[in-house]
């Protein structure tokens, strides 16, 4: 009877940490709530001008560390903003309000992002701010709108936002990806 | 044999739907469609007292009404962006402001122009009418109004404890939970320098 209870408390005691080791693998896995869109194939639409336009596509599609080149996803170009399974990306004055860059979830059904929208302030960007800083916040906008979240544990990842410097998704970006995708 | 074989199997499966368990409890807790807007902020400070001293209002005030401001578009004109101007009545000032004042933040969300609610999280999303707010403000260059510099710098008075838009940031854990004495004087204790012993610069 003794040895029966001693293998209850193990067993539960097993339970329990592996359950504190689950929780703590989901919290350290810098989702952005449960947002995604419903595969990989998104379309891309890059409504910026002049270098913004540039550095919207080497952090998108054509850097290959880019999201489309380093990941799973694939993020084929369109020549329109859209409302479903799109990314819009836009580059403008939008004034002093403190934000550099902004990533909205204009359009979503449950937790699947249907069309997401990625804004650089060009009243903050277009002082000051180095070509590497601009495409530091590009990547996390538009890695935002993939479903990741801030991250300020690692110093190789555009998704901390604590620094401006690191213009690439790193490795730990590309598995969390490539496993929601 | 067949005894022990039972007992890592059964272990095994124990462990496993403890992990399993403890995934979905977290994924509950933090993976919901709450937050809609994530923001690079152009100023993220390391300290309270770094926000307290860059910021050109401090202020315990209560929104009294939301208006729709400007919509923004891109360079191309495409991608509506509306904001809304917000104001408040100050309660209390910390710094650049005093009660009884009138101060209006200007920040993104609201309707764009084909009807559509733009809902933007990122700064603790919209305020609303009637509830109290410690603020901390810049003023816009080239305006009146005021923004809220950052996610750090905003915390809704509920009961009298304040809450911030992100608990587990550096800087507003300090506020977070706090009661309304309480962040006052640790907003007031950063506001008076580096001081030995000041609450804030622990």
């Amino acid at each position: 009877m003794e040895s029966k209870k001693r293998w209850i408390a193990v067993l539960a005691l097993a339970f329990t940490l592996a359950a504190l080791v689950g929780a703590s693998a989901a919290f350290a896995s810098h989702r952005w709530g449960c947002w995604k869109y419903a595969n990989y194939y998104i379309r891309w639409y890059n409504g910026a001008s002049g270098d913004y336009y540039n550095i919207y596509q080497e952090e998108a599609r054509t850097d290959s560390n880019s999201w489309h080149n380093y990941t799973d996803l694939d993020l084929p170009q369109v020549g329109s903003a859209g409302t479903s399974d799109h990314v819009n990306a836009y580059a403008g004055f939008y004034g002093s309000n403190g934000w550099l860059g902004l990533a909205s979830i204009q359009r979503a059904s449950g937790c699947t992002v249907l069309q997401g929208n990625a804004y650089l302030n060009r009243s903050y960007l277009d002082s000051g701010y180095s070509r590497t800083n601009k495409k530091h916040v590009a990547c996390q906008e538009v890695g935002h709108l993939f479903g990741l979240n801030h991250n300020t544990g690692s110093s190789t990842t555009c998704m901390n936002d604590t620094i401006l410097s690191a213009p690439q998704p790193n490795s730990h970006d590309q598995a969390l990806i490539n496993s929601l995708y | 044999m067949k005894s022990r074989k039972s007992f890592w199997l059964g272990t095994l499966a124990v462990v496993a739907a403890g992990l399993v368990t403890g995934v979905t409890l977290a994924d509950r807790v933090l993976h919901r469609p709450v937050e809609s807007a994530e923001a690079a902020w152009a100023e993220v400070f390391d300290s309270p007292a770094g926000l307290a001293r860059s910021v050109d209002v401090i202020a315990l005030a209560q929104a009294v009404g939301v208006a729709p401001g400007r919509v923004a578009t891109s360079d191309k004109g495409e991608g509506p962006l509306p904001f809304q101007l917000v104001d408040f009545d100050v309660i209390h000032g910390l710094k650049g402001t005093a009660a009884g004042d009138r101060v209006t933040v200007e920040r993104a969300g609201g309707v764009g122009p084909s009807g559509q609610a733009v809902a933007i999280t990122a700064d603790g999303g919209d305020f609303v009418p009637g509830e109290v707010y410690l603020l901390f403000l810049k003023q816009q260059p080239d305006g009146a109004y005021f923004y809220q510099v950052n996610d750090q710098g905003r915390y809704q008075l509920k009961g009298n404890h304040f809450l911030a838009v992100r608990p587990d940031d550096p800087v507003a854990t300090r506020l977070h939970g706090v009661t309304l004495e309480q962040g006052l004087a640790r907003v007031e204790a950063a506001l008076g320098g580096d001081r030995p012993g000041g609450i804030l610069e622990k």
